[in-house]
C-alpha cells in the first residue's frame, strides 16, 4: 500500500484530502508543517513514498521549503527517495510551476 | 461515476506518481543510447558505429551522463545484457570479443581511433565512476533513486562480485554524413567496400 505524507496546516482540508486518498487505497500520514515532518524523520521512503505539500498561503517561501524537504530526504543513504507533489488551491504562475518541476517535483492545482 | 470535485486534478497527479513509483520499482529508470556514424541504409547496432552519448530519460527530458569512452563501453555493454549479472572477467571478455567495440567509430574515417581496452582489473573502478555519473544525473533530474540500485553490484557465493544494470534502454542512430556514403536511396548507390567496417562478427 502506498503511503503519503501530507503536509497541510488546514485541518479541514487535510481531512478531506486524507479521505480522498483513503478511497484510493492510500495511507496518509499528516503533519501541519515541513519542520514537523523533518523533525519527526518522516521524509524517507521507508515512511512514505509520496510527499504532498499543500501550499496554502502564497506568502510562504515554498520553493525554499520544498528544497529543505528534499534535502532532508537525502540525509540517509536510502535506496529510494519519496516523490514530491506540490498542491495549491489557486493556479500559480507558469514560471513558478516550472521552478517546482525543475526541482523534480510535480504540481497540481485544485480546481 | 463519482462526481468531479476540486481534488480531481490532485488525485490524478497522485495516481501518476503511484504509477511512476511502480514502474521505477519494476524496471528501473529509462536510458537512451545515441549511436552515430551508422552507414546509410543499414539498420541496428553494427561495428563501425560510435556510442555517441547516453541519456537518462525522465519526465520527457533528457539528461546526458558525462561518461568517458571506456565508461560508455561498460555502460552500453551492461545495457545490452541487463537481464544477466556478469562478473568483471565476463564483461572484459564480452567487450573484447565483440567487433562493435573493436571497430568502434571506424566508419567515421576508416581508422580505429576511438576504442579502448577494458581490462578486468579496471571494471570495478569504471563501475564506481558510473555510480558517480548516475548520481549526478539523478540529482539533476530530481530523481530520488540510489545509483547502486540501478547499477547493481551483487555478491556471489564466492568472493567475486557481479554487475547488472537494472534499467530499460532504447537506442537511437544517426547516419554518417560523409559525402561519398549518402544518400543511399537509389539502386545505384552502394557503400565503398574498402572503407566500410565489417558488419558481421568474425568467427
Amino acid at each position: 500500500m502506498t503511503r503519503v505524507l501530507l503536509i497541510d496546516n488546514d485541518d479541514a482540508h487535510a481531512g478531506e484530502v486524507s479521505a480522498a486518498f483513503a478511497r484510493r487505497g492510500l495511507t496518509t500520514i499528516r503533519v501541519s508543517n515541513h519542520v514537523e515532518a523533518i523533525n519527526k524523520g518522516l521524509l524517507s521512503a521507508h515512511v512514505c513514498e509520496i510527499v504532498v505539500l499543500v501550499m496554502t498561503d502564497l506568502s510562504h517561501p515554498w520553493l525554499t521549503i520544498l528544497s529543505s524537504l528534499q534535502d532532508a530526504t537525502q540525509q540517509g543513504s536510502f535506496m529510494e527517495l519519496p516523490l514530491f507533489l506540490c498542491v495549491s488551491k489557486r493556479e500559480l504562475a507558469a514560471d513558478f510551476q516550472l521552478r517546482i518541476e525543475r526541482m523534480g517535483a510535480r504540481y497540481a492545482c485544485e480546481e | 461515476m463519482p462526481a468531479k470535485n476540486s481534488l480531481s486534478p490532485v488525485l490524478k497527479k497522485v495516481d501518476l506518481l503511484v504509477a511512476e513509483i511502480a514502474q521505477l520499482r519494476a524496471s528501473g529508470p529509462h536510458f537512451r543510447v545515441l549511436y552515430r556514424f551508422r552507414m546509410p541504409g543499414s539498420s541496428g547496432r553494427l561495428p563501425g558505429q560510435e556510442i555517441f552519448a547516453v541519456f537518462l530519460v525522465y519526465r520527457g527530458r533528457e539528461y546526458q551522463l558525462r561518461l568517458t569512452l571506456a565508461q560508455r563501453f561498460v555502460f552500453e555493454y551492461l545495457a545490452n545484457h541487463c537481464r544477466l549479472a556478469q562478473n568483471a572477467r565476463q564483461i572484459e571478455l564480452g567487450i573484447r570479443a565483440d567487433d562493435f567495440y573493436k571497430f568502434h567509430a571506424k566508419n567515421a574515417n576508416g581508422r580505429t581511433v576511438l576504442t579502448r581496452r577494458i581490462p578486468r582489473s579496471s571494471i570495478k573502478e569504471h563501475v564506481r565512476r558510473l555510480h558517480q555519473a548516475l548520481g549526478i544525473v539523478f540529482q539533476e533530474a530530481g530523481l530520488g533513486i540510489e545509483p547502486r540500485g540501478v547499477l547493481i553490484v551483487q555478491d556471489t557465493v564466492g568472493n567475486e562480485g557481479v554487475y547488472r544494470l537494472r534499467a530499460t534502454c532504447s537506442r537511437t542512430y544517426t547516419d554518417l554524413t560523409a559525402r561519398d556514403r549518402q544518400p543511399l536511396s537509389g539502386w545505384r548507390a552502394r557503400i565503398p567496400e574498402d572503407r566500410a567496417a565489417p558488419s558481421t562478427p568474425r568467427g
